[in-house]
């Protein structure tokens, strides 16, 4: 059925010298809801395109199910418009001349649906997305929010087997984020299509996927579940592109945190000369220490600065002469300048080699 | 309740103190009170002789001088002769300025299709040069077609053409077509520029999400980027409506051979046959077809805001391949700017060097029309180098066009000023639609109106009828609203945080405006002094009724050169007047990089 398969997919712009997207296999399930993660420029956004046939690859095979739209080798490349998929765009790109109901029906009129159905349809999507009421306003005259749950109310009510979302919430302010956020999971357990999210936020990423796929400089670096992305990073840009606060990153050999870097090294034994590069994810350092259980680092750390969030207490924290962010969901007493005793359990630090790849310890 | 009468002058009299030591409200009170007597001062004293019997219709009539008449209103509209005053004309200009919008604005379109949507060769190239039609004076097509086309019904050298023993018929050499065909290579580049604007902001987003639910290109076409062009061709319509009725050497150069006039020269007639009474009213009838039609253009905006594309990150315009389209629209676009700009400037230019048009032997080739000290066939007459009236005329165009920029200019920056300190009150909104009202009247009616205020001595300020001052004058005022807008503009984007800073460090009001504000507004007044420069040295409608022996500027001496048929010593000057407007124009966006200031202004 709709599972999207990018096989050897390539595209460099004319024009430039630098490949857009390199070499990107990618199997994306059927069903489920992938989002391409990575910073602006990495490509996540030409794939999305090259999906949906508004950009043609330089090489590589795209498979939609059975059907091959794009096949660089024996010159296949369905045109968009006959590839029934369905794509958000993060300016939503609602025709401003037309009302919502006009927006949202001309992609069934190109289908030649007949005009009851079509009705039928209008009103199912205007059901699921609340859009009731709104049917003839004309686009400047709803909120952004609003405008959002049109631009994809025109897509879904086309019913497409793919939908390809290109960071269809970044215009939009926390609160209303939240809530599509929310919507957009509701709306994927109800229709059960194959969801391609593009973003740059990690959050977002985390949140609502059920895969991620984490691209860098045209490249595809880890295609896994979100917490496997989190939790077991295969390098160390994944490991800093993905939390916030973002991991404490602590180079081996650097003088300013030799002491540290020794004192984290002697629980792997062996794997000293290896390792250039340690992660601690701040949630990592624990400020409650329950010694004596397993390997772990117990040391003295100096409080420096105290970040309540409301929710959460960032410590900003001094280690043998090495400055790090803890994160701790229970209420901080201390104040800056306060000695505190801490713990990091050698299971969760992460080691990374010259390469930065991650060492499996 | 009961506020006592006292305490309230009391109020209004800290009120009006503190208003005196305020330098701002000072300046804005002193701006309220020139620009209105300059700007509405003369148009109610020509709505006043409207009704007034002048010193020679008194005359005529019988009628005692200056008492109350609807005589001229009844000879413009409701008598057998307002046929040829008025309403003939009237009816002219529309045809006129339909179809050079028939013409003018699919070619433009089509032009700004090209070069915005598609992957045309050279297409840098193209788009600056279609801007010189724009940056040329209005008229300069009309000397041209004259140069081509004139036949024996006129006196001078004769027409390429004619020369060549291809007598053109009346109806090419003059009249309707050659006026519908000059205007509209003069204006198509308007057209493209709207609609090139409309293109480069148009989404691709909106074409691309057509495309992803199953329309095609053509229905992407019909369906989402027409409407969406809806606006642009409005727009198009009603400036070059605005500017046909606003342009008078055109008309006047090709129309009159066989007496075709439009409201422009019509006015011009009645002014020349002494009859201002009826002038004034043609006037005011060219200024309420202006108002109107930016009144329709307001309105027009205002529904268009309705399509305005939502503010957008990341709209790439991507193009399309023309493939084999290439070679056909390579062809339009080269024959778009060769009618437009080579073969004119060509013609300019060879015209300018031949005795006898077409001939290049070595008894026709000559240098005398710019070096001459003696023309042969044009008795007392030297090369336009040589001429001291050339050089007279020169002279006059340079210091009056940078007079009046400069006046414009700085009341630009300080009606901006203004604005800035107070956005809300009621002096800057007062101040913010006057200076706008020049722009609603036609240039040639605003001419009338100044000569009807200015030719007599009014309280201290004597007759100006007939000297450069009124041209400086009548120019500063019309500009003002180029001026005023970039001043506004660019004192907004300033705001005011310079100038507190200033005040916190202790510096009075004029040293704050000589080291702060003024020179921070280098930029704004660049443009603020340099459009209406520009503006000036190709203005025509606005100062040939201003103009006499003395005061001539140099494109009034063009259209005396075409009366007299002196083509060659004509084209000659229209070359001199280009030149300097395009080594301006290149001057100034070297200098400030920003966009053609001649592209905006008028003709």
């Amino acid at each position: 059925m709709a599972r999207i398969e990018l096989i050897g997919v390539e595209k460099t712009y004319p024009g430039s010298r630098l490949k857009a997207v390199e070499g990107l296999d990618l199997v994306i399930p059927e069903g489920s809801f992938v989002s391409l993660l990575g910073p602006s420029g990495c490509g996540k956004t030409t794939t999305l395109r090259m999906i949906a046939g508004l950009e043609s690859p330089s090489a590589g095979v795209i498979r939609v199910g059975e059907r091959v739209l794009f096949d660089a080798a024996r010159g296949v490349d369905v045109p968009t418009e006959e590839r029934g998929m369905g794509l958000v765009f993060q300016s939503y790109a609602l025709w401003p001349h037309m009302t919502v109901a006009d927006n949202v029906s001309f992609g069934l009129e190109m289908r030649k649906v007949p005009r009851p159905e079509r009705k039928r349809r209008l009103e199912r999507v205007f059901e699921l997305l609340r859009l009731g009421g709104f049917e003839g306003r004309y686009p400047m005259q709803l909120s952004g929010g609003q405008q959002q749950r049109v631009a994809l109310a025109r897509m879904l009510v086309l019913d497409p087997e793919v939908l390809l979302l290109d960071e269809p919430l970044s215009n939009l302010d926390a609160k209303l984020r939240l809530e599509m956020r929310a919507e957009l999971k509701r709306i994927h357990a109800e229709l059960k299509n194959t969801i391609v999210f593009v973003t740059h936020d990690q959050l977002e990423g985390m949140t609502l996927s059920t895969e991620i796929a984490v691209m860098n400089r045209a490249v595809l670096q880890q295609f896994d579940k979100p917490m496997e992305v989190y939790r077991r990073p295969r390098n160390l840009f994944v490991a800093e592109f993905v939390g916030s606060p973002p991991i404490n990153r602590i180079a081996v050999g650097e003088a300013s945190c030799a002491e540290a870097c020794g004192r984290l090294l002697e629980l792997f034994p062996g794997l000293e000369g290896r390792a250039r590069t340690i992660g601690v994810r701040p949630e990592s350092i624990s400020l409650s220490p329950r010694r004596g259980c397993g390997r772990a680092f117990r040391g003295r750390a100096r409080v420096e600065a105290v970040l309540p969030t409301g929710s959460e207490w960032i410590l900003s924290l001094e280690l043998c002469g090495t400055p790090f962010f803890a994160i701790s969901t229970e209420e901080f007493a201390g104040a800056p300048g306060d000695e505190i005793e801490v713990e990091i359990e050698a299971a969760r630090l992460l080691l990374f080699d010259a390469e930065g790849e991650r060492i499996e310890a | 309740m009961a506020e006592s009468t006292a305490f309230r002058l009391r109020r209004a009299g800290n009120r009006a103190r503190s208003a005196l030591r305020d330098p701002t409200r000072m300046l804005a009170f002193l701006l309220v009170l020139t620009l209105s007597y300059l700007v509405l001062a003369p148009l109610a004293s020509m709505l006043a002789g409207t009704f007034r019997v002048g010193v020679r219709d008194s005359a005529v009539s019988g009628l005692a001088t200056g008492s109350f008449t609807l005589r001229f209103y009844q000879r413009v509209f409701a008598l057998p002769i307002s046929k040829v005053l008025f309403w003939r004309p009237l009816g002219r200009t529309l045809y006129v300025a339909l179809m050079v919008s028939l013409a003018a604005i699919p070619a433009g379109a089509a032009a700004a299709y090209l070069i915005k949507k598609t992957d045309l060769p050279g297409k840098r190239w193209f788009s600056k040069l279609m801007m010189l039609p724009y940056i040329m004076p209005s008229w300069t097509f009309a000397t041209v077609w004259i140069t081509l086309f004139k036949n024996r019904r006129m006196g001078g050298t004769a027409g390429l053409f004619e020369s060549l023993g291809l007598s053109p018929p009346d109806w090419l050499a003059y009249g309707a077509l050659p006026i519908i065909a000059c205007e509209a290579l003069h204006v198509f580049p308007f057209a493209y520029t709207l609609f090139s604007n409309s293109l480069g902001s148009m989404d691709a987003q909106l074409e691309e999400s057509a495309r992803v639910v199953g329309a095609r290109r053509g229905t992407v076409a019909r369906r989402i980027v027409a409407p969406l062009l809806l606006p642009a061709l409005m727009s198009s319509f009603l400036l070059i409506f605005t500017r046909v009725l606003g342009s008078f050497g055109t008309p006047y150069i090709l129309g009159s051979p066989v007496k075709y006039s439009l409201l422009p020269t019509a006015l011009y007639s009645a002014f020349k046959s002494g009859s201002p009474g009826v002038s004034s009213v043609i006037a005011l009838a060219m200024i309420l077809i202006g108002v109107s039609l930016i009144a329709v253009d307001g309105f027009f905006l205002r529904e268009a805001k309705r399509f305005v594309t939502i503010g957008v990150k990341g709209s790439i315009s991507r193009v399309s391949a023309l493939g084999r389209g290439k070679a056909p629209a390579l062809a339009f676009m080269s024959a778009l700017v060769g009618v437009s700009v080579l073969a004119p400037l060509a013609t300019l230019v060879l015209s300018s060097l031949t005795r006898r048009p077409g001939d290049f032997g070595p008894e026709s080739l000559t240098a005398a029309y710019w070096i001459g000290g003696s023309i042969p066939a044009m008795p007392g007459l030297s090369g336009v180098l040589r001429s001291p009236e050339v050089w007279r005329a020169a002279w006059n165009s340079l210091r009056t066009s940078a007079a009046a920029a400069l006046i414009a200019g700085f009341a630009g920056i300080f009606v901006g000023y203004v604005a800035t300190r107070s956005p809300r009150s009621l002096s800057t909104r007062y101040l913010k639609q006057l200076s706008f009202v020049p722009y609603l009247v036609p240039s040639i009616a605003f001419a009338a109106a100044f000569i009807g205020l200015f030719a007599v001595r009014r309280g201290p300020i004597p007759s100006l009828y007939g000297t450069m001052g009124l041209v400086v004058l009548v120019m500063s005022v019309k500009y003002l609203p180029y001026s005023a807008r970039a001043g506004i503009a660019s004192m907004m984007q300033l705001g005011n945080d310079p100038e507190d800073a200033a005040r916190i460090c202790g510096a009075p009001w004029r040293r704050r405006m000589s080291r702060i504000v003024l020179p921070l507004q280098k930029a704004g007044l660049v443009s603020g002094v340099v459009l209406p420069f520009i503006t000036g040295m190709k203005e025509q409608s606005l100062v040939i009724m201003l103009a006499s022996p003395g005061t001539e500027l140099l494109t009034t001496q063009v259209l005396r050169y075409m009366d007299y048929g002196y083509s060659q010593l004509a084209n000659a000057v229209v070359l001199e007047i280009v030149l300097i407007i395009v080594a301006l124009d290149l001057g100034v966006r070297k200098l400030s990089g920003a966009d053609s200031p001649a592209a905006l202004g008028k003709g």
